[in-house]
């Protein structure tokens, strides 16, 4: 019995000792590639501080932030959790074969205030054509695979919302519909919260009936698949090790296409609507014309003169590499970077289309479409 | 019994140092009123323009957009916005100002107000609460280095006046704010 409580003493301290020791001795690290932010380094000491209460808040924060193989650790939590039957992790809900979901509130009155600063704009653009796509996410599409009695509201209902409650000429593009019938492909990520370029190609037919336009057949492209390894946003929160990775396969016309990129208004340039580098990052997605910008200006080998300005989120760059084969010119803003007057702008430039694409989970939360009422 | 005695007194210091973080948060008596509120929106646009000269950008107007939310230029329409998205209540705002980024991937965003009585200062300071609700609500999913700026945001009040600050360093517009006294 003695000799029991000795090795259950050693390995205890040996346990305990050598994690204290090993975070002692690691190395802080300054970025979190997993989770994609930032981590505390060893604050500020000063008197002023520590009489505040900042300093022991920070060096919490610090301690957590850089914990050895803090991974590691929050994975046993993650799996834990799973083990014991919790259906969500960081408010990710574990869903069958494989996918992540992320639950939609029941909107605020923010989904309004967006309705309305639409609606003020319509009143500025008044030859102008405008259209509206606000695709659903995973969770609209698969309630089947959502662990049982997992609480989330309708984005169905909520886009319906919007749709009744914007007043002006504006078009839909019922999305949610032509997602529906195409749910048996794989057209969202399961470890992220974005759709695929199959789902982006979904909703672009539809954009394009809307439109009075041809759109391209899935014939007339080759789907090539460019990583295996995509581990996206939910797959952050969830932290579960034994999910299996995303593919991202892309669509590459089989007809001669050439586009050249303008980002920022002239801060920097491509001439591919990919930028291949992101594929050996965590943050995959970007890809799709490398992320989140101010602005993109696209110029296509399409000499139509038609120009078309997508007010965005990071939905709509899964969707442009489709429509950049029916306009000259496609202007993408971020209301999040940029505060102009959109509708001067549009005018400025001789917009004849313009595009408000969210997925209803984000815009619904988004505070940044009130730019629009200038 | 020295032993309790003992812990009596550490409990107390405890309890008095909790205490005292509290009350760092309440408006500052001494501030002296003369003070002109165009002059510390100058101390602030100098500190501003000094940084941005750092990086090589020698005029603010390049980068950041100055809007006045009691004394809007003429089809300045940022005003409105500003106050709607922040729901300020014009009744009691007797001066106010933000410099922020126009049109730039950049959260820095410094706001300046005067309540007219030192009572609506709290009211006030709500409304700054929900900007910084929606700066956290529109940086918090990617580009983690400006998020890190809206994390160390910092709201001052000082008598009638109130400071937010989303900056790279928010101390020196902080230092700028309170030396204006």
């Amino acid at each position: 019995m003695k000799r029991l409580n000795t090795i259950m003493i050693v390995v205890f301290a040996v346990f305990l000792g050598g994690i204290a020791c090993m975070n002692l001795l690691a190395e802080d690290q300054p970025f979190s590639h997993a989770e994609n932010r930032s981590l505390m380094k060893f604050p500020k000491v000063s008197l002023d501080r520590i009489t505040s209460g900042a300093f022991t808040k920070d060096v919490e924060t610090y301690l957590s932030d850089q914990f050895v193989h803090k991974r590691f650790w929050t994975s046993i939590k993650a799996s834990a959790q799973k083990g014991v039957l919790k259906k969500d992790n960081n408010g990710v809900y574990f869903g069958e074969d494989g996918f992540l979901f992320e639950k939609f509130e029941e909107p605020s009155e923010q989904l309004d205030a967006n309705s309305e600063s639409i609606s003020r704009f319509l009143q500025k653009t008044k030859n102008i054509s405008v259209y509206g796509l606000l695709p659903p996410t995973s969770i609209e599409l698969y309630p089947e695979k959502l662990p049982k009695f997992a609480p989330t509201a309708s984005e169905t209902a909520a886009i319906r919302r919007v749709e009744e409650q914007v007043k002006g000429e504006i078009d839909w593009i019922d999305a949610a519909a032509a997602l529906q019938e195409a749910r048996d492909k794989q057209i969202y990520f399961h470890t992220d919260h974005h759709w695929t370029p199959y789902g982006a190609f979904i909703a672009y037919q539809a954009a394009m009936e809307k439109m009075g336009m041809r759109p391209y057949s899935l014939d007339e492209f080759t789907i090539r698949t460019v990583s295996e390894n995509f581990r996206g946003t939910y797959d952050a929160k969830a932290n579960d090790p034994f999910l299996a990775a995303d593919e991202i396969n892309i669509f590459e016309p089989k007809f001669d296409v050439s586009y050249d990129l303008d980002i920022d208004d002239g801060q920097s340039k491509m001439d591919s609507l990919y930028a291949w580098e992101f594929l050996k990052k965590r943050d995959q997605y970007s890809l799709f014309l490398g992320g989140n910008h101010r602005t993109v200006t696209v110029h296509s080998h399409v000499k139509n003169g038609r120009k078309l300005m997508i007010i965005k989120d990071s939905y709509a760059h899964a969707l442009v590499p489709f429509l950049a084969n029916h306009f000259e010119e496609i202007y993408m803003v971020d209301l999040r970077y940029d505060h102009r007057n959109m509708a001067q702008i549009a005018e400025e430039k001789g917009i004849q289309d313009v595009l408000f694409m969210y997925n209803i989970a984000n815009f619904a939360e988004d505070q940044n479409l009130i730019w629009l009422r200038q | 019994m020295k032993k309790l005695a003992g812990l009596a007194v550490m409990m107390m210091a405890v309890m008095m140092t909790a205490c005292g973080t509290q009350s760092g948060d309440a408006p500052n008596k001494d501030a002296v009123s003369k003070v002109e509120y165009a002059d510390i929106m100058s101390n602030i646009r100098d500190q501003v323009a000094e940084d941005l000269k750092d990086e090589g950008v020698d005029d603010l107007g390049q980068t950041h957009q100055e809007t006045n939310l009691t004394e809007p230029e003429e089809d300045d329409s940022a005003a409105d916005i500003w106050m709607e998205k922040m729901k300020l209540n014009p009744e009691i705002l007797a001066n106010g100002t933000v410099l922020a980024a126009l049109m730039n991937v950049n959260a820095d965003e410094i706001i300046l107000l005067e309540a007219k009585d030192e009572d609506q200062v709290d009211e006030l300071k709500t409304s700054l609460e929900n900007e910084l609700a929606a700066q956290d609500q529109t940086w918090k999913q990617y580009l983690p280095e400006q998020y890190e700026k809206v994390k160390n945001n910092k709201i001052v009040t000082k008598g009638k006046y109130l400071l937010y600050v989303t900056y790279t360093n928010p101390e020196a517009i902080e230092k700028a704010f309170n030396d204006s006294f």
